[in-house]
């Protein structure tokens, strides 16, 4: 027993001390992917509500139009945006007695900076 | 009574185990809680993902049918009560896509309930005699 818990005496912290680092990167990586993960399904969630209560919005002023009566021929272009950064263009045309749906899509409207920073060698 | 006690290393050895035992509780504790906290994260998310993936469904099939209600069912398999599609989807979830008709067109209110109370609340519209 003596000689064995000598020799062991080191091992043992060594051993302990490489389990908790494992486990606690592991743990901690786990958890960081978990909330990246819920990040992007809220993301999603909030971009799929906020396009389908623009479409809604879009919906009631195309049916308004409708009611109007457009020209034969006629378009119209409805605008609604869609959280901060795209809006949804519906364009709409009267022919043959009936509104017909011309364009239905989302549109990035919002600012944008192209990005210049990145310097590549140049040979010289 | 001068005798002192000499430490052995066995009896050093046994300290040095219980240490780190007693470390190695605790940081199992820790990393064990989080495991937990991200196990439970990760089940939200895929709840709110099918929630989100059901919904979209739903309402590209309501606009798709022109605001028809029974359609929309037999598209999406759920049943209609009082102007009420509902529709059960796994985990325990209820859908539910209540319809008013408008002035040209159907608006109806999508929602999504799950045990831990409402997951979504969509507005939904769809165009009557249009191509």
């Amino acid at each position: 027993m003596r000689r064995g818990g000598g020799q062991l005496s080191g091992v043992v912290s060594l051993v302990m001390i490489f389990c908790s680092l494992c486990l606690c990167v592991f743990a901690v990586l786990t958890f960081s992917a978990a909330d990246r993960e819920r990040t992007m399904t809220e993301v999603a969630a909030r971009q799929a509500a906020e396009y389908y209560n623009a479409d809604s919005e879009a919906t009631a002023r195309v049916a308004q139009i409708k009611q109007q009566g457009l020209a034969e021929g006629d378009t119209a272009v409805v605008n609604v945006p869609v959280g901060t950064e795209q809006t949804l263009v519906a364009e709409v045309r009267q022919s043959g007695g009936e509104l017909q749906i011309l364009r239905w899509q989302t549109v990035f409207t919002g600012d944008w900076e192209k990005d210049e920073t990145l310097e590549i060698w140049d040979g010289n | 009574m001068t005798d002192r006690i000499r430490p052995t290393r066995a009896g050093l050895f046994a300290i040095e185990l219980l240490i780190a035992v007693a470390v190695f509780t605790l940081c199992a504790a820790f990393c064990g809680g989080l495991f937990v906290h991200a196990e439970v994260m990760s089940r939200d998310n895929e709840e709110l993902n099918r929630a989100v993936n059901e919904a979209r469904s739903v309402a590209e099939c309501f606009k798709a049918s022109g605001g028809d209600l029974t359609e929309t069912a037999a598209l999406t398999g759920g049943g209609v009560e009082d102007d009420t599609l509902l529709l059960t989807l796994d985990g325990g979830m209820t859908l539910k896509l209540a319809v008013r008709q408008e002035e040209g067109y159907v608006a109806g209110d999508l929602t999504v309930t799950g045990d831990g109370g409402q997951l979504l609340a969509w507005d939904v519209a769809a165009l009557e005699g249009t191509s």
